[in-house]
């Protein structure tokens, strides 16, 4: 049966990190890392054979006989957990969790990210557009977002479906591809970005029982959490939207104490809909932090990122509105920011080992994914 | 003693009405009207000669060719060029195949493709001519709502660009950044997700990875921004890669993340030199057929050619293509 996986399983350079989601340290010789020949590929030919002579096919090789699939390998739409699963396998993918209550803005951050990165408006994020496995789910928010004329009664990209908990679409993905190394020392990173319903994060905050998790076990993983806070809301509900917006932090407090966020390093409140806000807020980035510069609304949950600083986690505050107009009428404003943030705690130079025990693994057969190359597959 | 022959392949991809079957049409009647006006030459057009003719007949006409539902095209000819005077011709055989351009979206929507084999074929072909018309790249919203009758055409807002604002892909060891927007600028919708989504797939039937660049020169993309006549002048004047990076700048940090700088270039393409819905045009275009490319040179500066096969050209041949020509 012919085997076609060919991730490489490690590097014989001991100063390569190219696998971790580093830097190839033959990047001068090699402009495609992947080319680079101190990476050691298991020993798996492209008619079959895998070089342990009776090497018997696991369930978890993709063979010949999965080939003669209808679909192209992946499904243009949101990944479900397993399939972002898959990928983790696969690659150490950044994982940052976009979190908040119902309308909180979550999607419409997302869309809006999105769109500036799809228009070269990066501002201080430092990566290409290279390649993403939900470009349909992209599309659809987007088709939503471009619908919107301003009615401030109707949700930009619509409600996020709450769908099976067991099988939801959970995550938008991106390949990103950084520009400072060009041409050499090309990589490519991949990034799952959470996109659930609210009431799934709302009831977990409630109640923190197995059913309530389920949807959220990313929450395992994840190494930035995104808590949307909608300020708008915030400033018309009072302190109970913030005491409801402080519980998730509490609660995401309570999961990293316990040790259930082992990746966690980062937790960033977004403020969205500030183009709504008629506080002042403290107009300079560096006081952001300061809780005594904020208006008292926002103390309580500033507390609550202080508690998480302590804990050896980084916070930040960022001031964004992501449509504050309809598309014709204007850009979103600061979207890229809690993006840039993230990605230079999870890719900058002083990043974070990620997910140190990674290796590549096999695929599973029935693996529905574009990494996982399959051999003349694909046939309708 | 016969000249060794290559078999090469180049895929034709774009979407509905992008301008493949006028470029085909085009390029073969500017084979017919020899080396003035084309840099390829006949070897052998093959035992059935009437898809040729059924192509440009209706151009001969000053009418746009136009295809039948599910009608495929697929151009066998012999050919041969020369890179440069000096050089001795190379001789090769060019396959191109046309498709649907409706089969783009439904890979899109639907995840599924006709015709297999065909597919495979394109993504193993030495070469891609990619199609983008530039009316079709307008910003959804703006055209939904804002353009005003007749005019479909983006304009471009704020200062205006200069060919040395942007780097080029093909001869720049750099990718060009897109403008800067301000505050009041509309947010452009990306419409070309459902090109980016067919590449990404014939990506993978060549079993590459996300982000893995094939070896240089192993595979090549030619940008064509078709009906370039009917860009605005001030758009004409730059480099087409500009106007791409300020309309669709998704596809141009795509292909810059997935492919070697030096093996993409884009071309402005106007395969009639004009609209044959224009009556003198078409009159014009009936006594003396011909259509132009423009590109940036090496030295930046943006180049006018009758030479439509000069995208043919450089997926082939590189650079070294372009060089005759500059």
């Amino acid at each position: 049966m012919a085997i076609i996986q060919r991730k490489p399983s490690s590097c014989g350079n001991a100063h390569c990190t190219f696998l971790h989601g580093g830097r190839c340290a033959r990047a001068a010789e090699f402009a495609d890392p992947w080319k680079c020949t101190d990476l050691v590929f298991d020993q798996i030919d492209e008619v079959g054979a895998e070089s342990s002579a009776n090497a018997e096919p696991s369930d978890s090789m993709v063979t010949a006989s999965s080939a003669q699939r209808i679909d192209l390998g992946w499904r243009g739409r949101h990944l479900t957990f397993q399939e972002s699963d898959l990928l983790r396998r696969s690659t150490p993918a950044r994982t940052i969790a976009v979190l908040g209550d119902t309308n909180a803005g979550k999607s419409s951050l997302l869309t809006a990210f999105f769109l500036q990165l799809a228009n070269g408006q990066r501002e201080r994020f430092p990566y290409r557009f290279a390649s993403s496995l939900t470009l349909y789910g992209w599309r659809t928010l987007i088709e939503h977002a471009a619908d919107w004329q301003g009615d401030k009664k109707e949700s930009v990209v619509g409600h996020t479906p709450k769908g099976d908990k067991e099988s939801a679409d959970t995550f938008l993905h991106l390949g990103l591809s950084p520009v400072e190394e060009e041409p050499c020392g090309h990589r490519h990173i991949d990034v799952l970005l959470s996109d659930v319903p609210g009431e799934w994060i709302r009831e977990y905050t409630e109640r923190a029982n197995e059913s309530n998790r389920q949807p959220l076990a990313f929450l395992t993983y994840m190494q930035v959490a995104l808590l949307v806070i909608d300020a708008d809301r915030l400033e018309r509900e009072g302190q109970i939207a913030a005491a409801a917006s402080s519980f998730i932090l509490q609660r995401l407090l309570s999961l990293y104490n316990q040790g259930q966020t082992p990746q966690l390093r980062a937790v960033f409140v977004v403020l969205s809909k500030c183009d709504k806000l008629k506080a002042e807020l403290p107009p300079q980035a560096a006081d952001l932090r300061k809780a005594e510069s904020w208006p008292p609304l926002f103390r309580r949950i500033l507390a609550q990122l202080a508690n998480l600083q302590k804990r050896g986690l980084a916070t930040d505050v960022f001031v964004t509105s992501a449509f504050g107009q309809p598309l014709s009428k204007g850009q979103p404003k600061s979207v890229v920011q809690p993006f840039g943030a993230a990605m230079e705690l999870l890719d900058g130079p002083t990043k974070m080992p990620l997910a140190p025990s990674w290796q590549p693994q096999a695929i599973p057969a029935d693996a529905s994914y574009f990494y996982f190359l399959h051999a003349g597959d694909g046939k309708p | 003693m016969s000249p060794s022959i290559d078999q090469r392949t180049v895929a034709l991809l774009g979407g509905p009405d992008s301008g493949k079957t006028t470029f085909l049409a085009a390029l073969v009647d500017s084979i017919q009207q020899g080396p003035e006006r084309c840099s390829l030459e006949f070897e052998d057009e093959g035992e059935d000669v009437s898809p040729h003719r059924k192509l440009t007949e209706p151009l001969l006409l000053g009418k746009y060719p136009q295809r039948t539902k599910g009608e495929r095209l697929h151009i066998d000819l012999g050919l041969s060029t020369r890179l440069s005077p000096a050089k001795s011709p190379s001789h090769f055989r060019l396959q191109i195949g046309d498709y649907n351009g409706e089969e783009l979206e439904r890979l899109f929507r639907r995840l599924s493709v006709d015709n297999f084999e065909e597919w495979e074929q394109r993504a193993n072909a030495q070469g891609l001519l990619l199609f983008l018309r530039p009316d079709a790249i307008y910003p959804l919203v703006a055209k939904k709502r804002d353009a005003p009758a007749g005019e479909q055409l983006a304009v471009p807002g704020g200062p205006v660009l200069t060919p040395a604002d942007m780097g080029i892909g093909s001869v720049v060891a750099e990718v060009p950044e897109a403008r800067k927007l301000t505050a009041d600028d509309p947010v452009r919708v990306p419409t070309v997700l459902a090109l980016v989504e067919l590449i990404q797939y014939l990506r993978r039937l060549r079993r590459l990875l996300p982000g893995e660049r094939p070896p240089q020169g192993s595979f090549r993309i030619a940008i064509v921004l078709s009906a370039w006549d009917a860009v605005p002048a001030t758009w004409r004047q730059q480099r087409p890669v500009a106007y791409l990076m300020e309309h669709a700048s998704l596809l141009v940090d795509f292909l810059a993340s997935n492919y070697h700088l030096d093996d993409v270039f884009y071309f402005g393409v106007s395969s009639t030199g004009g609209d044959l819905g224009v009556t003198s045009h078409a009159k014009r275009y009936r006594d003396d057929p011909g259509g132009y490319v423009c590109y940036a040179n090496h030295a930046g500066r943006v180049v006018q050619s009758s030479d439509l096969a000069l995208p043919i050209r450089f997926v082939l041949f590189g650079d070294e293509a372009i060089v005759r020509e500059t």
